[in-house]
């Protein structure tokens, strides 16, 4: 009987492909990855099974947990334009907002989140990200007094006004454990100033924040 | 592919000193179990956390007509501190009941009397159940149960709700421990 010779192969395969494609895939996630942007107010949002994704041009609302409000404009040249309506409103009364200079207003364009009274806005402008990130907020007055919220609110859809008020979208973005008083005085200025449409910010049920 | 092309030009040096030929084929292999290895911990350590949007649209503030609803339609659902929900149908509180937030709770307190209504009244044109859900919250209530609440509405796919204020005898009653001791006229 012949003896079938069966060809010896290298049991070697050639990586080479593979390790593209692997790293191919490695390249793409780490350049796709955003990164979260760092919160100035820790806000740890509910969850919901809602599947609508957020719009990328909004102005939020922020309530954290001690019932302070904060109003951030998702779109940086949208925050100079909605500055330029409250000083024209302000201006008179607190002579040292109008007093901004360009340069305090750029900076102005990179801060996140409006989270004081507005006459404290030109001390804030200067600080420096990690000043920032110490600095206690105290968030924006809206009790009836002084409704500084509701003027932001106002300024925007000025803002908007000039260019596409359909563009316009508010959402609120509250701590799970604030209080309901808190949100709900945010909806009650909102609803004053003829804002009766917005979305809740949550996220996702199952992920882990 | 990877490797270099060693060989030198033609069979010249015949007899010359023919230096060890050594393969540059690299292993490829500890490389590429590093590259999964990094893709695997990027994956794994990414939250997928991109923050959804639900809709929420309030009444206008000088909108006070009133809208006539069937009172058997309506299920009131009041927030109450510690997470406990108080709920009663229609429109009278005569007493109330107790629920919580999980799925075995407000959800099947909901679906319920929407197959009640259901079997009552039918759907309305569009195929959709004709409940009427109230949402009331007490000022003990935090932010996560309205969101709650809310999430619930929409997944049972209720659509008329709204959020409304506590009546003086809904206080009494939580205050009661969901028991209604005088009936005030309505």
């Amino acid at each position: 009987m012949p003896k079938i010779k069966v060809p010896r192969k290298s049991t070697i395969v050639d990586m080479t492909a593979m390790c593209d494609v692997s790293f191919l895939l490695l390249t793409f996630f780490i350049l796709t990855a955003k990164f979260r942007p760092t919160q100035l107010v820790p806000i740890e949002i509910p969850t919901s099974r809602a599947e609508k994704n957020a719009s990328d041009d909004l102005i939020t609302i922020s309530v954290d947990k001690d019932g302070n409000a904060y109003m951030g404009v998702s779109i940086p040249k949208r925050r100079g334009e909605i500055l330029e309506k409250v000083i024209a409103k302000y201006g008179e009364k607190y002579p040292n907002v109008a007093a901004m200079t360009p340069a305090q207003k750029a900076q102005f364009n990179n801060l996140e989140l409006i989270g004081v009274p507005i006459q404290n806005l030109p001390q804030i402008v200067g600080l420096k990200p990690e000043q920032l990130q110490e600095y206690k907020f105290p968030g924006i007055p809206k009790d009836s007094t002084e409704n500084q919220l509701g003027e932001w609110i106002m300024a925007a859809r000025y803002a908007y006004a000039e260019d596409d008020i359909n563009k316009l979208k508010f959402a609120i973005k509250g701590d799970k454990s604030s209080n309901i008083k808190a949100v709900q005085r945010v909806i009650e200025v909102m609803k004053e100033k003829d804002v009766y449409s917005f979305n809740i910010i949550t996220s996702l049920e199952g992920s882990n924040d | 592919m990877a490797d270099i092309d060693t060989s030198s030009g033609g069979g010249k040096g015949k007899g010359g000193k023919r230096s060890k030929k050594m393969s540059t084929r690299v292993d490829l292999t500890p490389m590429v179990d590093l590259a999964f290895l990094l893709i695997t911990f990027f994956m794994l350590t990414t939250s997928m956390s991109k923050p959804v949007a639900m809709d929420l649209a309030m009444p206008k503030k000088d909108d006070t007509k009133k809208q006539d609803v069937k009172e058997s339609k309506v299920l009131n659902i009041i927030c109450d501190k510690d997470d406990v929900i108080w709920y009663y149908e229609g429109l009278k509180v005569a007493g109330l009941k107790k629920t919580d937030y999980s799925s075995g709770g407000l959800r099947q307190v909901i679906l319920k009397k929407q197959k009640k209504v259901d079997a009552m009244h039918g759907k309305d044109d569009k195929g959709d159940t004709q409940i009427i859900v109230l949402v009331k919250l007490t000022d003990d209530a935090n932010y996560r149960n309205m969101v709650d609440v809310l999430d619930e509405i929409d997944i049972t796919d209720t659509k008329i709700y709204a959020i409304q204020d506590l009546s003086d005898i809904e206080k009494e009653a939580i205050a009661n421990g969901g028991v209604v001791k005088s009936f005030a006229a309505e």
